[in-house]
């Protein structure tokens, strides 16, 4: 350990003394690891070694979030033989490399850094605290000798005045004051910022509460897929990781509608809800809308938007008929490919095929892309009283582009709808308070440790012949340009105030 | 007019407060210097108007969201913040030195994206996951160090250079090596650019012109102009060794300002990550999925975090240290640019 604190930024001027330095501990046998723990280069290595051993995870594809085989590909193209990519590939998976986070080696390298964490900031807050909380305040000749700022001058005022104008000066200028006496002179001492010294170890310690908020998660914690139709109820949510076993809540969820929004051009989802209700005993407990990026939370499980599709069921298809002569509307609702009939205009109408998502393939057929209502389109034919009829096919997105003629009735499609499902990322995670409270902790630490100063002001007041002669010496552990200026405002404000009674 | 005239027009003052900068630099005169941040300035102002206008042309084009949500947007954010930055370090410090890196760095940035191939510059919408305020706020942050470590490298290759004594140096060769391979990248785009707008040839990836050709002679040629240019910087760099540390102030200077520079971007970067764990939290329910996005971040920031610690603990100076500043920027690059192009990941979209 070297210099007053290990963590003081830029810290090359010697500092004024802060009190005697700590006894030597008798050495005991766990010495030689608290040294090796507490050592700055094994902290460094420890770093250096975790950023590169990262870098085979962003390689490789990992079990959790990619399909491992894609890795046997990738050693093909490297060694460009079978039999040696499949080596490497039995290999890389027995040590690990396709689950590299959650390995053994790498659970013991956060660990490491832990314990490097905790052993240097145990050892060294004690030094620390000292240099806050008790300054050495009757600075010896050397230490105002060897300051980085200092500055003399003499108040023609007796020792107990110009004592009142220096405190009333470090007072304005921010700086908590403490005195002392020694062979005739009077000694204050200033000193703001000091907390600044705790950054560091408020940075280090957010650390490990954000790895013990990531292990309360991993151990107490879930992550889970659940599916639910509209109008339907369901308690069952399938566990991620773990062979997909199934799991019962506590509770009950109601998918009571699900909704897309497309943008522009009808190919895009814009945004995706789901209406839920939660069911707790029988009584509807919460009713609430998701989306992506807008989650419910019940009984601190989250609920989270993942994804959608259609069943296939319960298909719904509103056609809007409008007699031409008589101007007379009316709305027919079909479920499959039933003919209905539209009153007074003498004709029936009957479903032939829907496509939810309407396109034409290579030959030119009409086809579906998908079961997703992007761009509904159906196919209709229209029963004349003659008994010759007339197909039709109706989109619902573009109207003008499939007129209805020759026939005595104008046919639209207003509606379309089947029952779709949502997907539901389900997520129980005891510890994300502990990460966020060490997140907001790290930011405000790192914050205090780079860019707020310790700022000591020390001043010896001793009277010779009728005046008082004071010798200011100041020090900061950062920013040191702008603690001058302000070393010399502070010393011209004495001045000043002091003349000015003088 | 529209936004991508302004982008032009900003590029233009950012070109002239590059030479206004050296001009400052090597006659020391306080109007030319004065000079260049004014131009610097406008040409801030100029980029901002645009970034604000190009905003209002996606709720125009019926998305309305802010314009950081693809590699170019991207790209010309973080031209916008290494000036920002740099603008408000000048301000503090009263220190133009650093302009020389920060104005052709904020050029080139919106420079290069403007003429690499398959980079769309269209307004595009926003997919539901990067429908969140989180996105504006991540952004922000992880840009804005990015801009703090993107100055400290630059610093840090002038500190490689110009410490050297000796053409065998190996941190001399390393400076000369990080500056010569920024140079070619810029080249290699530029050529791609002309061989696509103006001869017509379709580019089917980056570099298609030079380095990753598809003819082996221009492969080879690309790679022999590469290594002379290295040979030829390498050696001219210690022949006019005196002349050029003169134009810069002295090390112990060039070496606090990387260190300064690091310290602006790593809680800036530590609160990119941490905005972005909260972000994928509320979207998805997982803060942290080792990605290779957020795992390259976490790399970046270990190599920033052991740069600290081996300056402030380990009282590392000058040399060792500028290597890491470096080392980490290259991490920055692939955090930001690699992973995109070479693995894939959840930040597939820019």
């Amino acid at each position: 350990m070297q210099g007053e604190s290990p963590h003081v930024v830029d810290e090359k001027q010697p500092p004024p003394p802060a009190g005697p330095e700590p006894a030597v501990v008798s050495a005991s046998w766990y010495d030689p690891l608290l040294k090796f723990f507490s050592s700055v280069h094994v902290a460094v290595v420890t770093l250096i070694i975790l950023a590169s051993i990262s870098i085979i995870g962003t390689v490789l594809q990992q079990k959790n979030i990619g399909d491992v085989g894609d890795n046997l590909r990738l050693y093909q193209e490297f060694f460009g033989d079978a039999g040696r990519a499949q080596r490497a590939f039995d290999i890389s998976e027995r040590i690990g490399f396709f689950h590299l986070y959650q390995t053994w080696y790498f659970y013991a390298l956060l660990g490491l850094l832990s314990t490097s964490l905790i052993v240097c900031s145990v050892r060294r807050l004690p030094t620390t605290w000292r240099i806050m909380a008790r300054p050495k305040v009757d600075l010896e000749e050397s230490g105002f000798k060897s300051s980085p700022n200092r500055r003399t001058l003499s108040l023609r005022l007796p020792r107990a005045e110009a004592a009142a104008v220096v405190v009333a000066a470090l007072r304005k200028g921010g700086f908590g004051k403490r005195e002392s006496e020694r062979d005739d002179a009077l000694f204050l001492f200033g000193q703001k910022g000091a907390y600044s010294r705790l950054g560091i170890y408020a940075t280090h310690f957010s650390i490990i509460m954000i790895f013990v908020g990531g292990l309360l998660g991993s151990i107490y914690g879930f992550k889970a897929y659940m599916q639910v139709s509209e109008g339907e109820t369901s308690n069952q949510i399938m566990m991620r990781g773990e062979g997909n076993r199934t799991a019962t809540l506590p509770f009950q969820v109601r998918c009571d509608d699900f909704q897309v929004d497309y943008y522009p051009g009808g190919q895009r989802p814009k945004d995706y809800f789901s209406k839920l209700t939660v069911i707790d005993k029988g009584q509807e407990m919460l009713h609430e809308r998701i989306e992506v990026n807008s989650p419910l939370q019940y009984g601190g499980i989250w609920f989270y938007q993942s994804s959608y599709g259609d069943t296939g069921r319960g298909l719904k298809v509103s056609i809007r008929a409008v007699d031409v002569k008589s101007g007379a509307g009316h709305d027919l609702s079909f479920t499959g490919n039933e003919i209905l009939d539209v009153p007074g205009a003498g004709v029936r109408v009957q479903m032939q095929r829907i496509f939810p998502d309407f396109a034409r393939d290579e030959m030119g057929r009409p086809t579906s892309r998908s079961n997703q209502p992007k761009n509904p389109v159906a196919a209709v034919e229209v029963l004349l009283p003659d008994g010759t009829s007339k197909q039709f096919i109706l989109s619902k997105l573009y109207p003008e582009k499939t007129p209805v003629s020759g026939v005595p009735v104008d046919l639209t499609f207003t509606d379309f709808s089947s029952i779709q499902y949502t997907g539901l990322q389900v997520v129980y995670d005891p510890g994300v308070w502990v990460i966020w409270a060490g997140c907001t902790l790290m930011v405000f630490g790192l914050w205090f440790a780079f860019f707020s100063s310790h700022r000591r002001v020390w001043v010896r007041l001793r009277e010779e012949g009728g005046a008082t002669a004071v010798v200011l010496a100041g020090n900061a552990n950062k920013n040191r340009e702008s603690f001058a200026e302000e070393f010399e405002r502070l010393g011209d404000a004495i001045l000043a105030v002091g003349e000015a009674r003088g | 007019m529209n936004s991508s005239t302004l982008f032009n027009a900003s590029l233009v003052f950012y070109l002239a407060a590059t030479v206004a900068y050296f001009v400052y630099l090597a006659f020391r005169n306080e109007k030319v210097g004065l000079g260049a941040t004014l131009v610097t300035a406008v040409g801030f102002v100029i980029q901002t108007a645009a970034i604000g206008l190009r905003w209002r042309e996606s709720y125009d084009l019926g998305y309305g969201h802010i314009p950081l949500s693809n590699m170019y947007e991207s790209m010309v954010f973080w031209s916008w913040s290494i000036i920002l930055i740099y603008l408000v370090f000048e301000r503090i410090y009263r220190n133009r030195t650093l302009g020389v890196i920060a104005a052709p760095l904020g050029f080139l940035a919106i420079a290069s994206i403007s003429i690499a191939p398959n980079i769309s510059q269209e307004i595009e919408p926003l997919v539901p996951a990067l429908q969140s305020n989180w996105l504006t706020v991540h952004v922000i942050t992880s840009f804005l160090g990015y801009a703090g470590f993107t100055i400290s490298f630059g610093v840090s290759i002038l500190y490689l250079i110009l410490s050297a004594e000796k053409r065998k140096d190996g941190f001399y060769i390393v400076g000369m090596a990080s500056l010569v391979t920024m140079l070619t990248l810029f080249a290699a785009t530029i050529l791609d650019f002309i061989v696509q707008k103006v001869a017509g040839v379709a580019q089917p990836h980056l570099f298609a012109a030079s380095f990753a050709s598809h003819a082996p002679g221009v492969k080879l040629v690309s790679w022999i102009a590469a290594v002379g240019i290295f040979a030829l910087f390498w050696y001219v760099g210690t022949l006019y060794h005196e002349r050029l540390a003169a134009l810069f102030p002295g090390l112990r200077i060039l070496d606090d300002l990387s260190y300064k520079m690091i310290m602006v971007g790593f809680p800036l970067l530590t609160l990119g990550i941490v905005t972005g764990a909260a972000w994928a939290n509320y979207a998805w329910g997982t803060y942290w999925s080792w990605d290779p996005k957020e795992t390259w971040s976490l790399i970046t920031w270990l190599i920033y975090a052991a740069f600290l610690h081996a300056r402030f603990t380990a009282g590392w100076r000058g040399k060792s240290t500028a290597v890491l500043s470096v080392i980490g920027f290259a991490a920055v690059l692939f955090t930001y640019i690699g992973v995109n192009f070479v693995l894939s990941g959840l930040h597939s979209y820019g």
